[in-house]
């Protein structure tokens, strides 16, 4: 019964249609851009921000194909904490003593050829052709010196890349650290809900919990083209009120999103609205695709909180991460991308060595995570021998993996994170 | 002399920020009411002559087979558990306690208890009526009954949780989320009270109390918060019932809440003060901060969360919204009620700014405005372009903004007469003025 606005629909309503319509994406942003032109640029504590006061002469940068092949960061966010220990498996004697439930067997794990002292999780088989092509990094005994075994306090640590309170994220901090000229919200786009990481002093990022709903409906009856026109209007001029301001400047951006990335058609309410790796990853390829400025994408999926049954649970989300993986980078492969992405794993924290009673482990501090890029290999170490409170031990700062990812954005590097890290990867461009 | 301004203003807030709104006719049937008068009456209905509603839940739905297997018991569940979520948005449409179910929310995002992870609808139902039950109780009795609630043993793992090896999810939460707050306890205290929280289960197919089992239990006594001897769910609670940072912590987050932009964190000491004089009552401590929000003058605006803003939307306009529409749009604002995102509850105000949100809201104003009554106060104040009328109907008691009052009178302007309601109603609905609380 509700009209979907697709793709063409938005672009003839921007006004100026034919002209608007051959120029794509580039063409209604500018048009956004002069709708909220010479809006007042705002700095609201706690709030995401945007610089309103964009121009529309600056918009090629978002034309489809056209712009810079720039540097893009994927961030895959295995939310709850991933048991790192059955994701890297070390080999040694002592994993399979100190699990005696949960170990996995000597026939189950994979193995990585040329690593001795490590195999994979069965589940990470799509990981194996990465692995053999010299793209897949494995880095084991990372966390952050500090950030307690509290969900909230280990990601805000892992968010923030900081043990003290902070209200932006790393990523965020390289936002308002390198923005320049008018924004574009999608510069960074989080997909599967919010993203912490991302939290800037002043620029805006996208945050789009299920890109299967991502679009817009009018009613019957109605008038499509003035409504949208005039929902955009009404982000200027920016009320005084902070709060209000926010609301208001959520509109442009989001309309710009639902330009470059929203769905033609409907979706009915009875698909089920769960989305995972595989469907947020599409998306972010996709988004890739396009060209239209993005350089960090993060993904988010829950679930990873394994107090019990984690053989079957663990095994699901890891099964969905790769395969997830395994075909994004197919896709940046068969489309030419591969080579300026650099795809990183993170999680708050990896799960304590012993496993509780109920088939599952609790929280622990150091865990494992995966690099996705021009490198192959283990990086850090497990030392059952040595726990700390019944905890892997911390080998690798989560930093030091930051500031790889922040060298293959360009940087500033150590300005951001506040301090030098030693770097992860040497052979990056 | 309190203007006539100020005590509309006080009520607008008094209703939006402890309800979700009122209809036309709750609107006008509040008329020379003093705010503190109002407030004394949803503090506390009873004392007023007033009667507490019936449990939305009550008698709902029978227990399922226990001898139903796989697709077939998925079906049953997922039929009974939209039966309950029907219910249970229909009570926040048409409740005549509205702090009740405004309260109850509050206590639901505290919890953070999820149907993903309960699974039985019965059990989820349960649990959100001993929430409405304890709502504006006693948070003693309320934490004590949500400790051995059979919702929250699986949610956090409690009913697997046995002497030997014990399963600490809980007890780390019980402490960080749910009471004190993440400074005031040590891992040592995590592994003592998990231990002393042992032994509990749930009985298969019975979706009545947990049972405890000695034999499943470590009564070791140890040492909690600094005080030895805890050794159970009743020395556990007993320690962290009267732990000095509790009352703040719950006045605290109830004050953010409620108080939004304005909460201010030296105010925080006041409200726990009234809260642990009142043993832990939870209505003094939602009148004082209440109160304390009306005594501002300047007051700042919070973002409105998804289901307040359906449920204005649908009071004020008289819209009858279908239940899928209805859970739809929250699903997808990732606000639906009984699934939590995660332990934290959901999301906070300023994350239903994302684009997502945005855009599922554009969407669903349609949807209301086209399922408005063409009889009703709000489409005939959108259709003559009277928007003070509307702003005032809509819930927006200062009116609209500068941006969106133009905006207005363009499209007014601009589209053809006989689409000026649907299009004028939808753009009020979608607009981030009606964000505003």
């Amino acid at each position: 019964m509700n009209e979907n606005l697709n793709r063409r629909r938005f672009l003839y309503l921007a006004g100026g249609a034919t002209a608007a319509a051959a120029t794509g994406a580039a063409a209604w942003a500018g048009l956004l851009r002069e709708q909220v032109n010479g809006a007042p640029t705002l700095t609201l504590p706690g709030l995401t921000t945007t610089t309103t006061s964009m121009t529309p002469t600056t918009t090629t940068s978002l034309a489809p194909g056209q712009g810079p092949k720039n540097p893009v960061l994927v961030i895959v966010q295995m939310q709850g904490g991933n048991d790192g220990l059955n994701t890297l498996v070390p080999l040694n004697g002592r994993y399979q003593d100190l699990r005696p439930t949960l170990a996995l067997g000597d026939h189950e794990m994979l193995d990585l050829s040329d690593a001795q002292d490590f195999a994979l999780h069965p589940a990470l088989a799509p990981l194996l052709p990465l692995w053999e092509n010299n793209l897949l990094t494995g880095v084991t005994g990372i966390g952050i010196p500090g950030q307690g075994r509290s969900h909230f306090t280990a990601s805000d640590s892992w968010h923030s890349g900081r043990t003290s309170p902070e209200t932006t994220g790393w990523l965020g901090r390289w936002l308002d650290a390198t923005a320049n000229g008018p924004a574009n919200p999608l510069r960074a786009v989080s997909l599967g809900g919010g993203a912490p990481i991302l939290t800037a002093e002043s620029q805006l990022s996208t945050i789009i919990n299920s890109p299967r709903n991502f679009r817009l409906s009018t009613p019957p009856g109605s008038d499509s083209e003035a409504i949208v026109a005039a929902f955009l209007q009404t982000a200027s001029p920016l009320s005084g009120d902070p709060t209000l301001a926010a609301a208001q400047m959520a509109i442009p951006s989001t309309l710009e999103a639902i330009e470059v990335l929203g769905v033609d058609s409907g979706v009915t309410a009875d698909e089920p609205p769960e989305e995972n790796y595989t469907s947020l990853l599409d998306t972010a390829a996709g988004l890739i695709d396009l060209d239209v400025g993005t350089e960090v994408i993060v993904v988010s999926v829950h679930g990873f909180d394994t107090h019990s049954d984690q053989r079957s649970r663990q095994e699901k989300l890891l099964a969905n991460l790769a395969a997830g993986l395994a075909s994004f980078h197919q896709r940046l492969e068969a489309n030419g991308h591969a080579d300026r992405v650099l795809i990183m794993t993170t999680s708050e924290f990896g799960r304590r060595v012993q496993e509780n009673a109920s088939g599952g482990t609790d929280h622990g501090t150091a865990g494992a995570q995966f690099i996705i890029g021009p490198n192959q290999g283990i990086i850090g170490q497990v030392d059952l021998d040595n726990l700390v409170d019944g905890d892997v031990p911390i080998a690798v700062d989560t930093r030091s993996m930051y500031a790889t990812a922040l060298d293959w954005l360009g940087g500033p590097t150590d300005e951001i994170l506040g301090k030098k890290y030693d770097r992860l990867l040497d052979n990056l461009p | 002399m309190v203007t006539s301004d100020k005590i509309a203003s006080d009520l607008a807030w008094l209703t939006q920020r402890l309800g979700y709104g009122l209809t036309p006719d709750e609107q006008s049937q509040l008329e020379g009411i003093r705010p503190a008068t109002l407030l004394a009456r949803w503090v506390d209905p009873e004392s007023h002559g007033l009667v507490i509603p019936p449990d939305p839940f009550e008698g709902l739905s029978e227990p399922i087979p226990l001898s139903l297997k796989d697709e077939e018991l998925a079906n049953q569940r997922q039929m009974i558990s939209e039966q309950y979520l029907e219910a249970w948005l229909n009570e926040l449409l048409t409740t005549a306690d509205p702090l009740l179910e405004w309260m109850t929310f509050f206590w639901h995002d505290h919890f953070a208890v999820t149907k993903t992870a309960v699974g039985d609808p019965l059990t989820m139902a349960n649990h959100i009526s001993l929430l409405r039950q304890h709502a504006r109780g006693n948070f003693g009795d309320l934490l004590r009954a949500v400790t051995v609630d059979p919702a929250m043993l699986i949610f956090l793992d409690g009913s697997l949780s046995v002497g030997e090896q014990p399963n600490e999810n809980f007890g780390r939460e019980l402490m960080e989320v749910y009471s004190i707050g993440v400074e005031h306890y040590t891992e040592a205290d995590v592994a003592a009270v998990a231990s002393a929280l042992t032994g509990w289960e749930i009985p298969e197919g019975d979706t009545g109390a947990a049972v405890f089992s000695a034999w499943r239990h470590d009564d070791t006594p140890r040492t909690l918060l600094g005080v030895s001897g805890v050794h159970d769910v009743e020395t556990s609670l007993d320690v962290i019932l009267g732990h000095p940072a509790l009352p703040g912590f719950i006045a605290g987050k109830l004050a953010k809440a409620i108080l939004g932009n304005d909460f201010d964190v030296n105010q925080v000491p006041e409200f726990a003060e009234v809260f642990a004089r009142h043993d832990l009552e939870i209505s003094p401590l939602i009148t004082v901060i209440a109160q304390a929000g009306l005594d501002k003058t300047n007051r700042s605006s919070l973002v409105r969360h998804p289901v307040s803003w359906l449920i204005n939307a649908l009071k004020t306009t008289g819209a009858q919204l279908s239940f899928d529409d209805q859970s739809h749009f929250l699903r997808t604002s990732n606000m639906l009620p009984g699934q939590p995102p995660h332990v934290g509850g959901f999301p906070a105000p300023k994350d239903y700014l994302s684009a997502s949100c945005t855009a599922v809201r554009f969407t669903a104003a349609g949807k209301i405005a086209h399922l408005t009554p063409r009889d009703s106060l709000v489409w005939a104040a959108a259709t003559s372009g009277d928007w003070d009328a509307l702003a005032t109907l809509l819930g927006c008691s200062a009116g609209f903004s500068d941006a969106l009052l133009f905006t207005l009178r363009e499209l007014w302007v601009n589209v053809p007469i006989r689409k000026h309601g649907i299009s004028c109603l939808t753009l009020a609905l979608a607009s981030p003025d009606l964000l505003m609380v």
